[in-house]
């Protein structure tokens, strides 16, 4: 048999095992139990340089950047910054929903992980929200959508993987994702603003001017030491002054006294807790990692994509065409697997079919990480949008409709905008000279 | 064995981040280079990545899609789907155990030790026959545990059906 026949009865399995719910691991297991025991491939050499790979250094800020969102999260940090992002549009019609997307943009500017940004701002928003007479189903899909900008707003785990995978500079990586990040928020922003008009919702009534005034300081104050933290993130990393994994390691570290001391959310309990399940978290992510890693290996050693290039060009050499198709390949794979996976099994694939069309490999980055983040809040993979409901206590049937809204006209724009108008993802990694 | 999971996990990540952490404060504020850092650095990370998978599987929380789930009406019919995913869980964990134990006997017969430390590599590297066995122990528990609760006549649950992913 071919070794591209067995490369898709291998990729056909791993699918398969997804649909019946076996542990993403073993699904790529799976696959690579029909390439040793179809391709003829060998798990000598592959297992040796698949774990050699888990004890590089680069991949050591996933852990660290989920470690530091969940002590965000447990904290108090979040709650902070989403006072202070009130304080400037809580008072407009609409303004609450406003705060919930620019918080989560802020939010991921720590995280790194869009679960991260629901966990942190879905208690405090979505019943506040709804108290000021938003539906509970919009509060919900709003949150959910706008968490998942923390997949955008750097640092981002699945750009730190992305860049490691197909060996692309991470920091361009994590700006390439940024325009389109921003662009959602705006987007995010308008569109609420536009339905809050229907909804009977209640503002504050205004302050006098001076108890305004005293209020702004005092939040503004209490805000500092949970803005200092993306400071020390984003600053540390494009100021050139520390790696990724150090400013993660120094966001984790920071986090500690300002949890403890200012926001007096972490004790030693709920530090073990958030540290335990961060751990289990990592631990099913970088395991997934080597597995899917060894089987990309195998495909790489076997020519298939090369292959798949070449098969896709009998079709069609319309870059248009195949830029389209590849948006929808990587939606629906979005659709049924989790972003990091997605990236895992297609980045490697496809990179070389984009690069022989044109575009680049930072350009590809934030392609790859418009859509994939676009997947986590469409079902029936919506691991964002389910933990939002969960936390909002709300039922699908009243979130999917204002959630395919915001989709539709926050996300779609996007990605072929992402796509179409490279100057979108390129300009920020240009001025970094990347 | 959940207190053992909570403790030993944190302890494991917490000395990631406080490893790290030394070395910036040393590197960048006293201008001292830490010799064999990294070194050290690779043993609680690697125990990190396989324990935290190991406390993935034990709590059944490892990433899923279940896309199956969605079109299926019963819960019986869901148990039975849980079953049949768990038996192929448990056929290549098991397959990939016994390649972690290869890898295992290969890094006990060549031994190596970090460049500057010349610590032992092995004690990080035995973390993944020691992980993945006991992952494949794990599955196979929640395939027992599945099984009896398929063989009563009536069924209260679905077990580990939610999606979980980061």
């Amino acid at each position: 048999m071919e070794i591209v026949t067995v490369s898709f009865i291998a990729l056909g399995i791993l699918v398969l095992m997804l649909s019946f719910g076996v542990p993403l691991p073993f699904c790529f297991g799976g696959a690579l139990m029909v390439m040793v025991f179809a391709g003829g491939a060998t798990m000598n050499g592959t297992m040796v340089w698949g774990f050699s790979q888990l004890a590089n250094p680069v991949l050591l800020c996933i852990p660290l950047f989920v470690f530091a969102g969940t002590l965000m999260s447990e904290s108090g940090i979040a709650a902070s910054l989403l006072r202070f992002v009130n304080l400037f549009v809580g008072r407009i019609r609409g303004g609450l929903g406003v705060v919930a997307t620019v918080s989560c943009s802020l939010i991921g500017a720590i995280s790194g992980s869009g679960l991260t940004g629901v966990a942190a701002t879905g208690p405090i928003l979505i019943p506040e929200m709804e108290s000021k007479g938003y539906p509970r189903g919009y509060a919900t899909a709003l949150v959910a959508n706008s968490s998942i900008l923390g997949l955008l707003i750097p640092p981002s785990v699945t750009m730190i993987i992305y860049g490691w995978v197909t060996d692309t500079s991470i920091l361009a990586c994590f700006l390439a994702t940024m325009g389109p990040g921003i662009l959602i928020t705006f987007l995010f922003s308008v569109v609420n603003m536009v339905l809050a008009r229907k909804f009977p919702l209640t503002l504050d009534p205004p302050k006098p001017a001076r108890e305004a005034v005293r209020e702004g300081m005092s939040l503004t104050a209490r805000a500092v030491p949970a803005l200092v933290m993306p400071l020390i993130i984003l600053g540390g990393i494009y100021g050139g002054i520390m790696t990724p994994t150090e400013a993660a390691a120094v966001a984790v570290i920071y986090a500690l006294p300002v949890g403890v001391m200012v926001y007096k959310g972490l004790t030693l309990k709920t530090f073990v807790t958030a540290a335990k399940s961060s751990a289990t978290a990592v631990g099913a992510i970088m395991v997934m990692i080597v597995f899917s890693l060894m089987l990309s290996q195998i495909f790489v050693m076997e020519d298939v994509p090369q292959a798949l290039v070449e098969g896709v060009f009998q079709i069609t050499e319309n870059r248009l065409v195949l830029l389209v198709l590849i948006n929808f390949l990587l939606f629906f794979v979005g659709m049924i697997v989790n972003d990091i996976t997605s990236i895992i099994l297609l980045a490697p694939l496809l990179l070389p079919l984009m690069q022989a069309i044109g575009i680049s490999p930072v350009q590809f980055a934030a392609i790859m990480g418009v859509n994939t983040a676009m997947g986590g809040v469409t079902p029936p993979y919506a691991s964002i949008l389910y933990l939002s409901m969960r936390i909002g206590k709300a039922e699908f049937s009243e979130v999917i409709r204002p959630a395919m809204i915001l989709i539709i006209f926050g996300y779609v724009p996007v990605v072929f905008l992402t796509s179409l108008w490279p100057d979108l993802s390129l300009f920020l990694p240009g001025l970094f000279g990347y | 064995m959940e207190r053992f999971f909570r403790i030993s996990l944190a302890v494991l990540i917490s000395s990631v981040a406080v490893i790290e952490f030394y070395q910036v404060i040393m590197r960048y504020i006293f201008e001292v280079p830490v010799m064999g850092l990294d070194e050290i650095l690779v043993y609680p990370t690697l125990w990190l990545y396989f324990m935290g998978s190991v406390n993935a599987c034990r709590e059944d929380t490892q990433i899923k899609a279940n896309v199956l789930d969605i079109f299926l009406k019963t819960d019986r019919a869901k148990l039975k789907v849980r079953v049949v995913a768990d038996v192929m869980s448990l056929g290549v964990s098991l397959w990939l155990t016994w390649w972690a134990w290869d890898y295992f006997l290969y890094a006990l017969r060549i031994w190596k030790e970090s460049p500057t430390l010349y610590i032992p590599t092995f004690y990080a590297e035995c973390a993944f026959f020691i992980g993945m066995a006991l992952m494949s122990f794990f599955v196979a528990w929640h395939l027992v545990k599945n099984l009896r609760r398929l063989s009563l006549p009536a069924m209260e649950t679905v077990p580990g059906a939610q999606a979980k992913g980061v």
